[in-house]
């Protein structure tokens, strides 16, 4: 039997993750065009866009991992309704899988808009 | 444990109706003038409703006044200062007194019932709130006759805010009024999501609780990491205002933009923390009227996470118009446009769940299908305005009036008049008429669209909002009319619904158990008994009236837990977060008036310090803390612990003092929410400390660190001796705790002695700088955090020396050992704060 979650908070781990980003990149940028580091470069890179593609990318793959963890680990559906742990079990699943997808997609939207345009404008 | 209290094996004859007698007693509240003592949230939550519904009537009056005064061009009824006041409380009213309260009130009403509950797990609290709520209602409500009431605007931002602009007590009465009632909000919070995670009926795990409860669950959370943010601002702006602390002054190195920014962390949140119950009761009512189960549940709870989480990265897109960084506008941007994701799923859900079933057009599905429309036309305009081109375009017209009012009269209001016309034979017992329902929903409905939908158009032609009149001959008068006139017919709306409800409570014919033939366990017995449940059954269906036929007969007749009060004690089930497995038994307390008097105490507090009576509000503060030390006096565990035969072959402990009784999970969430407090002074500390002009060659005597570094150690002595003595009581030995607690006390004593006397290592005056200030403040923060830790650890210091504390019963201790570590953790973040970043700088 594949390994039912025990609790249920890994239901909105995508979303926390989510956040972390979102936090730091609007902290990150905010920061960097008051004190005008955003200028600075890094062989040929802009700090700030690495630093952006890299949190994005920091993110975005614990999500999408989750996600498809949690989608393969889904208990088949039952029929009985007694079989109380199986039931939930594939409920948190994919639950947590459509989390992921949602927020995986979230954080993109967050992350390439910076990428695109020159910052600090 | 050897005092297992069991109910007698031997059934006599008489035994079901005994057992019947002595729950009713036990949970009976008193009549009269002592019904003010009840805290059962039967009465707690229906005093919440009432109450916001008058708020509702109060501010929606205002609005009336306020499209009477725009009626025609160049009106001249109200003065434009009257006109000010008078839509800042029209908005302040409804945002605050009305939305956000009346649906928790329909939450406390619903839940327990809902869930398989008897009561909330505190009782007391959720009274303890009402009472903050009405009179830090009527404390904003009383500027109104004074003719001084706030006028700058809902969100009050400063500098008009400011003392040099509102010199007078209007934005005092804002800002004490709401902070005196936002208690109610995280109390109310606090509570709900103990409720949720652990006293849900057998066999409710996660998935088959009520959509209801799952958007609770996510509001409820949102308002405890959402209205921090909002209570600090209005500290920091009242401080300000009150003690010349120039957080938001730019001569003294404020900014005015910092109370947005605080501001609208908490107020985008707080349009879904308004939108999230209305959903949830929408999610009830339709299914019971499309007759069918809901569509797509996992969907919505996806739905209901995602708005909880990404509302929260949308605060920026309300000050466009300030001149922020392009980059950041664009991810706000981005942010905004996601929430639509989760928002159009939600409808789907249930426009499918209408499209499967077989609906049958009663009023509550009325009123669900005008939220459907509303709110989508809302949703549409939202997405415009979130374009930031065209938001600048009709920033702060009347297109921004009506948006919301789609979004929240649609989100809000219609699902609040579904909600109310599905559970009155629960409330009532008795049927609302459906004529009168029908015809209250059309006048409603076309009255709201009159009203704002021309609004749109006003605003594109450029029509300004919060302006008290405008000029003939712009091609505004037409549609200004029309607005006017269907204001009236939606207040004539509302009035029909009032007659209804007492239509309803007279001559109602009488509904019987499930009227509408619903899904859930509200339903199981109208009118309900005061026990809610005369045995808590066991759960095996997300609808369980659809699909366990037998469960009303069983509960009659006490099959399941707890049928037996044990001679009167008001028993009830908790049960783990997920599976919802029984796991103890709580024993909840019956009526007092100690919340009341609790809540006058800190009135007191708000009151004089409204009027500048800075000693009296001292004494205020004083007398709260003696009235919750009173509350929280330890009392003899005698009789309220041991195990007890739940149901036969179901052996549970008795919460009373066991370390995983709901006051833990309690102390948790309270925790988190004043690490977001402390994390918005943080933030103000952040963001002032980056605009800051000369901030490289910092200005300020930087603050010494050596006295901070000794208070600091004392703190965190005072942690690892505690951390010792529980350790101590869990394997069973009493006196390190009986010991610790006196020391640990003494130790922050001395520290905060020592912190004050030495407080002029702070640097400057708070007076001469912003970031003075906000050290100052954050000092004050740990400060009081450290005089509570003490409160917190005498009182479990009592309970040690009275010997209440045994190897498995010792819930006072942790409590006052977690809560003193993280005072310590405060102190710790608190010194990085203060004496890292002139280091930097
Ligand atoms: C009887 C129904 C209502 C009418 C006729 C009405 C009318 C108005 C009008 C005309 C304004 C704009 C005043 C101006 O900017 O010059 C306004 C503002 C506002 N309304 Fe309503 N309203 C109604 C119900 C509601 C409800 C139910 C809510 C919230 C749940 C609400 C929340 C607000 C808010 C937040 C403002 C902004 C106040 C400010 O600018 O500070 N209104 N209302
Ligand atoms: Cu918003």
């Amino acid at each position: 039997m594949p390994s039912v979650p025990k609790g249920s908070a890994i239901l909105v781990a995508p979303a926390i993750l989510w956040s972390a980003h979102f936090l730091f990149v609007y902290v990150f940028v905010s920061l960097a065009c008051l004190w005008g580091w955003h200028e600075a470069t890094v062989m040929g890179v802009r700090v700030v866009t690495a630093a952006v593609a890299l949190a994005t990318a920091a993110a975005v793959l614990p999500i999408a991992l989750l996600g498809v963890r949690a989608w393969r680990s889904a208990p088949g559906a039952t029929a009985d309704p007694t079989d109380t742990r199986s039931r939930r079990g594939r409920f948190i699943a994919q639950v947590t899988a459509a989390q992921s997808a949602l927020f995986a997609f979230s954080t993109i939207m967050v992350g390439v808009p910076t990428l695109m345009r020159p910052p600090c404008v | 444990m050897t005092d297992i209290a069991s109910p007698r094996t031997d059934i006599p004859q008489d035994e079901p109706a005994r057992q019947r007698d002595e729950l009713d007693a036990a949970w009976r509240s008193p009549a009269g003038w002592r019904a003010i003592s009840a805290v059962n949230q039967t009465y707690v939550g229906r005093r919440f409703v009432i109450t916001g519904f008058i708020y509702f009537l109060i501010a929606g009056i205002l609005g009336l006044v306020i499209r009477v005064q725009l009626a025609v061009p160049e009106n001249d009824l109200l003065t434009p200062e009257a006109y000010n006041q008078i839509f800042t409380m029209h908005g302040t009213m409804m945002m605050f007194l009305f939305a956000v309260p009346i649906l928790e009130g329909v939450a406390v009403y619903l839940l327990p019932p809902m869930l398989g509950a008897r009561d909330l797990p505190f009782p007391r609290l959720s009274a303890f709130g009402y009472w903050c709520y009405l009179l830090g209602g009527l404390l904003l409500l009383s500027s109104l006759p004074l003719g001084l009431a706030p006028d700058s605007g809902w969100f009050i931002y400063p500098p008009l805010s400011s003392t040099l602009f509102s010199p007078g007590m209007n934005v005092d009465f804002w800002l004490l009024g709401i902070t005196f009632m936002e208690i109610s909000a995280i109390t109310a919070s606090i509570e709900l999501i103990v409720a949720i995670l652990k006293t849900r009926a057998p066999g409710m795990s996660i998935d088959r609780m009520p959509l209801f409860a799952w958007y609770i669950l996510i509001t409820a959370f949102m308002i405890v990491f959402g209205f921090p943010p909002l209570i600090m601002g209005s500290i920091l702006l009242e401080l300000e205002r009150a003690f010349g602390l120039p957080f938001f002054d730019a001569a003294k190195g404020g900014h005015p933009l910092l109370w947005q920014h605080l501001f609208w962390l908490f107020g985008h949140p707080e349009v879904y923390i308004i939108f999230l119950p209305a959903a949830g009761i929408m999610s009830m009512v339709v299914p019971t009227f499309a007759r069918h189960p809901i569509v797509g549940y996992r969907w919505l709870v996806l739905a209901a996470v995602g708005m909880g989480f990404l509302s929260f990265g949308l605060w920026v897109h309300h000050m466009f118009a300030t001149g922020i960084p392009q980059l950041s506008l664009a991810f706000f941007s981005a942010a905004s446009t996601l929430v639509a994701i989760p928002s159009g799923i939600q409808v789907f859900g249930w426009i499918a769940t209408l499209w499967h079933g077989r609906p049958r057009f009663d009023t509550p599905l009325l009123f669900a299908i005008g939220t459907i429309v509303t709110f989508v036309i809302g949703g549409f305009t939202g997405v415009m305005v979130a374009i930031v081109p065209f938001d600048l375009q009709v920033h702060d017209t009347h297109f921004v009036v009506a948006h919301f009012h789609y979004v929240l009269i649609g989100g809000a209001v219609f699902p609040l008049f579904a909600g109310i016309h599905y559970w009155m034979p629960l409330a009532l017992g008795r049927m609302p008429s459906e004529r009168l329902g029908r015809c209250s929903f059309w006048t409603m409905f076309a009255g709201f669209h009159l009203t704002f939908f021309p609004l749109h158009w006003l605003g594109l032609i450029g029509m300004s909002r919060r302006v008290y009149t405008y000029l003939p001959g712009l091609n505004l008068e037409l549609g200004n009319l029309i607005a006017t006139g269907g204001a009236f017919l939606f207040a004539l709306g509302v009035l029909l619904a009032m007659v209804n409800i007492l239509w309803t409570a007279r001559s109602g014919t009488p509904s019987g158990d499930n009227p509408w033939n619903a899904g859930t366990l509200e339903w199981l017995k109208v009118p309900t008994p005061a026990c809610n449940f005369r045995s808590i059954p066991v759960i095996s269906s997300r609808d369980p009236m659809w699909d366990q036929p037998k469960l009303s007969k069983a509960v009659e007749l006490g099959v399941g837990f707890l049928p037996d009060s044990l001679g009167g004690r008001r028993l009830m089930m908790g049960t783990s977060a997920t599976d919802a497995r029984p796991e103890q038994v709580l024993e909840l307390p019956g009526p007092t008036y100690m919340p009341l008097v609790a809540a006058l105490c800190v009135g007191v507090f708000f009151v004089s310090f409204l009027l500048k009576l800075y000693a009296m509000a001292a004494l205020g503060g004083l007398l709260s803390v003696a009235a919750f030390l009173v509350w929280m006096w330890p009392t003899s565990p005698e009789g309220r612990r041991g195990d007890i035969v739940a149901s036969p072959g179901t052996v549970l402990p008795t919460a009373h003092g066991h370390h995983a009784a709901p006051g833990s999970t309690a102390l948790n969430v309270t925790l988190a929410a004043d690490a977001a407090l402390y994390g918005s002074l943080a933030f103000s500390l952040f963001f002032l400390w980056s605009y800051t002009p000369d901030r490289m060659g910092t200005p300020l005597p930087s603050p010494s660190a050596w006295p901070a570094v000794l208070d600091l150690c004392l703190m965190l002595a005072g942690s690892a001796v505690l951390a010792w003595a529980e350790r101590r009581m869990r394997a069973g030995a009493a006196v390190p705790a009986m010991l610790g607690l006196p020391v640990a006390m003494g130790l922050a004593t001395a520290a905060l002695a020592h912190g004050l006397l030495s407080s002029g290592h702070l640097g400057l005056p708070a007076q001469e700088h912003a970031l003075a200030a906000v050290l100052w403040t954050l000092f004050g923060y740990q400060a009081i955090h450290a005089g509570a830790a003490v409160l917190i650890a005498g009182l479990a210091a009592v309970a040690a020396w009275r010997g209440h504390f045994t190897r498995g019963r010792h819930l006072a201790l942790r409590i006052a050992v977690r809560f003193w570590h993280y005072t310590a953790a405060l102190w710790a973040v608190g010194f990085v704060l203060v004496h890292i970043p002139p280091l930097l700088g």
